[in-house]
């Protein structure tokens, strides 16, 4: 059977999304001259301090993603369309690369202030934990052996997964560890100078504009995929 | 090592420049390859392209 590639219709230039593409890049740009040159060096941990301009904005867009995983898979699981399946699945992968990302930034962090790259205190092993949950959500998809099958799996995975994230985000409060208590927002002595807050609202901004660019990114080659997979089995 | 964060802000900005530039190609390539499933699906349907 042959296919005809020749019908191109007309396309728009420019859309919505490259304006968030240039948006996300010249932000982000701005959020590293923040980080690194604007906001002042912290008087206690000095210049490592700054990690916090990074580490918790992708924390907070990692219980962003696996909160949209729990969204989308309920969602799933109720209206049988792959369409929700689709967006639980990007959001869960994504989840996944800014969790790495906090454990990486997180041990940079605590190498020179707590002495150790590594502890197994609350915080850390439930992050660990979410980490493991959802690299074993994403293996369901790649072993089951039907995607209907497997859409549901992770549906089911991706609602009872998402019991540790608040697990995670109280730890410590429940726990004892070296972790710090919320800096905004987590009691009396949690401050931040106004320059340091304004880094900080800056970068959780942009990041959260980063996501939702890759997310959408990520859905569409998803339905590429699976309109490929379709016109192949046909 | 106040003095080294100008570079390391030039160091990951152009970094973040050269990530984007890649993120957005693959974007309009996504976006493109996404357009030409569908005009072979709806040539499939109609019978266009049999």
């Amino acid at each position: 059977m042959a296919i005809s590639l020749n019908v191109r219709s007309e396309r728009k230039k420019f859309g919505l999304m490259d304006v968030l593409f240039a948006l996300t890049t010249i932000l982000m740009v701005v959020n590293l001259y923040l980080i690194f040159l604007w906001v002042p060096k912290e008087a206690v941990q000095g210049n490592v301090q700054r990690i916090f301009y990074l580490h918790l904005p992708v924390a907070w867009i990692s219980y962003l993603a696996f909160f949209l995983v729990f969204i989308f898979s309920a969602l799933h699981l109720r209206k049988r369309n792959g369409k929700w399946d689709r967006w639980a699945h990007s959001c869960a992968e994504l989840g996944v690369v800014f969790t790495s990302v906090t454990i990486v930034s997180g041990i940079i962090w605590a190498k020179p202030i707590f002495g150790v790259w590594w502890t197994w205190d609350a915080r850390l092993t439930t992050t660990a934990l979410l980490w493991l949950i959802y690299v074993g959500y994403l293996m369901v998809g790649a072993y089951s052996e039907s995607p209907e099958k497997s859409s549901r799996l992770r549906a089911a995975m991706g609602i009872l997964g998402f019991v540790v994230v608040p697990i995670n985000y109280l730890s410590v409060y429940l726990w004892d560890t070296v972790h710090v208590e919320p800096i905004i927002g987590g009691g009396e002595e949690s401050f931040l100078s106004s320059e340091m807050y304004t880094t900080l609202m800056f970068s959780l901004f942009t990041f959260t504009l980063l996501f939702f660019v890759l997310l959408k990114v990520r859905v569409m080659l998803r339905g590429n995929e699976e309109v490929a997979a379709e016109l192949q089995s046909d | 090592m106040e003095d080294n964060f100008g570079y390391l802000f030039a160091g990951f900005a152009i970094g973040w420049a050269v990530f984007m530039g890649l993120a957005y190609w693959i974007y309009r390539k996504v976006a493109r390859v996404g357009q030409e499933l569908e005009e072979i699906r709806q040539n499939r349907g109609t019978g266009a392209d049999e």
